[in-house]
């Protein structure tokens, strides 16, 4: 009986040390958290390498930028980190990159001198040789990118600093299109494996890539450029918004960027933390599959429009984040043009239908990636509230990026709700890439806005291109290709020891000046 | 003294003045409380899962809205979070039932025949059982909803097929229990054939433990309806459920708490319920609980 008591009597004791050593190392666990190891941390980071951490809004699946992910954001900002493009864009004026000089000896031809001193990372030259496969690769590989070439005939290399494009047409997109491509090495780019570590002579190398969970680059203090800051620039992947606010709050994170509406008041509460807020290119808007019954008619697609109160959504969803769309492109963009914006109605809405035999609605769907941007889910139920009082049952399709980017290209939708940014700040990046006949990307096809296109693509006059340009929106406007719900005023929040930042039109984050301070 | 009351005869428990403990009266109440909701709720309020109102979005609990009081109150695009509980109740009821009489009586059916046939059925059925249980029950519940899609049958087919090994083991427990008595042995030396012995003899003896094991397993299996809607892979985004206004709420705990955490308790509450239900019912229903 004794022995039993003391048996116990032990066994409860080691089990209360037990209980309490646990709850003193959890108890600890959490106080890691606290302001003590939180100025250990950046200590450590000051006397280490500069590394940064981020997370986006956006999954990043796929590295190559001539692929079929070359439109998308990620792979657009890891691009602008690992390789060079020939020019870039600054402002309404284009500089020099990896091309000195650039001329146009006759109307449809473009000379470019490339620079004889760009190494790529693995100490391989880069020669005009690899700027033009770059271009084959982007018309080859057939991506969305590709019908921003579609005027080039040919493209030939006859030394190794001097590129010659020969166009079908006068094409006045030219140094738009090249401040967009981005140069790999010919050899290798289509080697099997090359896109998991690629090659570029960027101010970033690969060193490791996990797709969908975290890219790891190196600064490249051999850049020819200015090389950057940091030492290295962490990628990682952190879907949930919740997730990656908390990440930065506690500083897992250093940056992230692109956060709904509803959580830039908890990130401006916040003593540790900077935001910034600016005007981009970018735009939430919609689309209807023209190809598709019964959105052939555009009395359907403008019926579903005037169904839209996309004022209140805007005003109750994104405030502060959001403007109502004027066109398919956002002001500032080379080319914009206000439209007449689109009346509440939804008894007009109900009037078209009919008239168009639908006097009862119809059922469709709607599909969306579900790390799209910011509020999607919302914005996309708002509408389908909406649709729902005209009498149009819209199923939500909420699909994995992957999944979504392939049903996009394959026209397998009926009604698609996505976020796009007009990344080169001219029109062409959206306007003629999107909407011809040729890119097939809408299921909508009329000559009358092929030919506005064309010829604003062949104007090497930049009145009329803008004028062109004018008409090639009037004509996506009134036929309700889409509708264009509203323009982004994009957010990034940083931890306030991160110093250089300069947020861009594009909405896409570069960090080569960035740098770690105090 | 054999005064043991099988299943057949229930009506005796009466009579037996069994203490029932007070720990089933205390279960019970959540448990009809939620069955009686989830029934004549829907049909008392009505309530329209896709239509959004923005101005109304985030509001707290207790706001008075237009007409009515959010009393639990409402999601980022302004749904009602307690109509979309109370009529996520009906889907969660809906498959919690359905689940647990097609996976009840295929897996008692099985286990019963594995009990009383023996021999290779025995071996077959519970082997299939053992396949069964070493599939992570969760990601062929995933594989499936992906494959076939969201929808109410779907989820009610993966979680029955998950679900019915418990029932066949409990089964052919119970069975291989009752199947040597005197009375069973009785009937069969009366010329009872095969099949009647087991219906009439067996199967009500297995009765009492079997329903101990459904009434656990209906708040398990609305537990795994609302972490499959939840994940998005269980009722489609226009039918509500408690996992999807649950995940709704998951990015705005720290501003918009209750969107998350009031389904979530009473998901909660409600499983646990089911839980200690069906553990009191077996101290009311176990044969030898009543001998003492």
């Amino acid at each position: 009986m004794r022995a039993a008591h003391t048996y116990r009597a032990k066994l409860a004791t080691s089990g209360a040390v037990a209980v309490a050593l646990l709850a003193v190392t959890t108890g600890g666990a959490f106080a890691a958290r606290s302001p003590v190891t939180q100025a250990a941390h950046e200590e450590a980071q000051q006397a280490a390498p500069q590394v940064l951490t981020v997370a986006g809004p956006t999954s990043l699946v796929d590295l190559d930028p001539q692929g079929p992910n070359s439109a998308e954001d990620p792979t657009t900002l890891v691009a602008s980190h690992i390789f060079d493009t020939a020019v870039t864009h600054v402002g309404d004026t284009y500089e020099p990159a990896l091309a000195t000089a650039w001329s146009s000896p006759d109307d449809t031809t473009w000379q470019f001198t490339i620079r004889d001193d760009v190494k790529f990372s693995n100490g391989q030259p880069l020669t005009s040789a690899d700027v033009k496969a770059s271009i084959d690769r982007i018309i080859r590989l057939d991506g969305p990118l590709a019908p921003l070439w579609s005027a080039v005939a040919s493209v030939e290399a006859p030394d190794a600093t001097t590129l010659v494009l020969k166009t079908t047409t006068p094409f006045g997109g030219m140094l738009t299109n090249m401040s967009l491509l981005y140069v790999v090495p010919a050899d290798l780019a289509d080697t099997d494996g090359f896109f998991q570590k690629p090659i570029g002579s960027g101010p970033f190398t690969v060193e490791s890539f996990d797709p969908g969970e975290r890219l790891v680059l190196a600064g490249n203090p051999d850049y020819w450029g200015s090389a950057p800051a940091l030492s290295q620039l962490i990628i990682t992947e952190i879907p949930d918004v919740s997730g990656r606010v908390t990440a930065l709050s506690t500083g897992e994170i250093d940056f992230t960027w692109g956060l709904p509406a509803d959580q830039l008041p908890t990130i401006e509460a916040d003593a540790a933390l900077n935001l910034v807020t600016a005007p981009t290119y970018a735009f939430y808007y919609q689309w209807f599959n023209s190809s598709k019954k019964p959105f052939d008619d555009v009395r359907v697609r403008q019926a579903l429009w005037h169904a839209l109160d996309l004022q209140t959504i805007i005003d109750a969803l994104f405030p502060g984040v959001g403007t109502p769309s004027l066109s398919s492109i956002q002001p500032g963009v080379f080319g914009f043009l206000a439209q007449q914006p689109n009346a509440y109605d939804p008894e007009l809405a109900k009037q078209l239908l009919t008239e168009a035999g639908y006097p009862d609605g119809f059922s469709t769907s709607i599909q969306f990636a579900s790390t799209c941007c910011p509020g999607i889910r919302e914005l996309v139920q708002a509408m389908i509230s909406q649709w729902a009082e005209i009498g149009v049952t819209v199923e939500p399709l909420e699909k994995e990026q992957a999944k979504w980017v392939e049903d996009l290209l394959a026209l397998n939708w009926d009604m698609n709700a996505a976020y796009n940014v007009t990344t080169t700040g001219d029109a062409n990046f959206t306007v003629g890439r999107l909407y011809t006949c040729a890119a097939n990307r809408t299921g909508y096809c009329a000559e009358d806005l092929d030919a506005a296109i064309s010829a604003a693509q062949q104007s090497l006059d930049d009145t009329e291109r803008a004028t062109h340009w004018g008409e090639a929106q009037k004509i996506i406007w009134d036929q309700a290709v889409g509708v264009s719900i509203m323009g982004v005023n994009g957010n990034y929040a940083m931890r306030s020891s991160v110093q250089g930042f300069e947020p861009p039109a594009s909405g896409i984050p570069n960090f080569t000046s960035v740098s770690i301070g105090e | 003294m054999t005064t043991v009351a099988d299943g057949r005869h229930a009506g005796r428990l009466a009579r037996l003045r069994i203490a029932v403990p007070r720990g089933i009266l205390l279960a019970a109440l959540p448990v009809l409380l939620f069955c009686l909701l989830a029934v004549i709720g829907p049909l008392v309020v009505s309530y329209d899962h896709v239509h959004t109102e923005l101005l109304e979005r985030l509001k707290p609990p207790g706001t008075q809205l237009a007409g009515r009081i959010a009393v639990f109150g409402t999601d980022q695009v302004g749904r009602d979070v307690f109509l979309q509980v109370l009529y996520g109740a009906r889907v969660s009821l809906l498959v919690g039932f359905v689940t647990v009489l097609i996976a009840g009586v295929a897996g008692s059916t099985l286990g019963i025949l594995a009990g009383v046939a023996g021999g290779r059925t025995d071996t077959v059925i519970m082997r299939a059982a053992d396949i069964q249980l070493a599939l992570p029950a969760f990601l062929l519940a995933i594989l499936a909803a992906s494959v076939i899609g969201p929808s109410v049958t779907n989820v009610i087919i993966t979680l029955a097929v998950t679900r019915w090994v418990i029932f066949a083991r409990v089964g052919r427990g119970a069975a291989l229990a009752v199947r040597d008595r005197e009375f069973v042995d009785s009937a069969r030396i009366l010329g009872g054939s095969p099949l009647r012995v087991t219906l009439v003899h067996i199967v009500p003896s297995c009765l009492a433990p079997l329903l101990v094991v459904a009434t656990s397993s209906f708040g398990l299996v609305i537990l795994a309806e609302a972490s499959l809607s939840f994940l998005g892979l269980g009722a489609p985004a226009t039918v509500p459920s408690w996992g999807q206004t649950i995940a709704n709420g998951r990015d705005l705990l720290g501003t918009a708490w209750w969107i998350s955490t009031l389904p979530g308790f009473v998901l909660a509450v409600v499983t646990v319920s089911f839980g200690i239900f069906g553990d009191s019912l077996r101290d009311v229903l176990d044969p030898r609980a009543l001998a003492r």
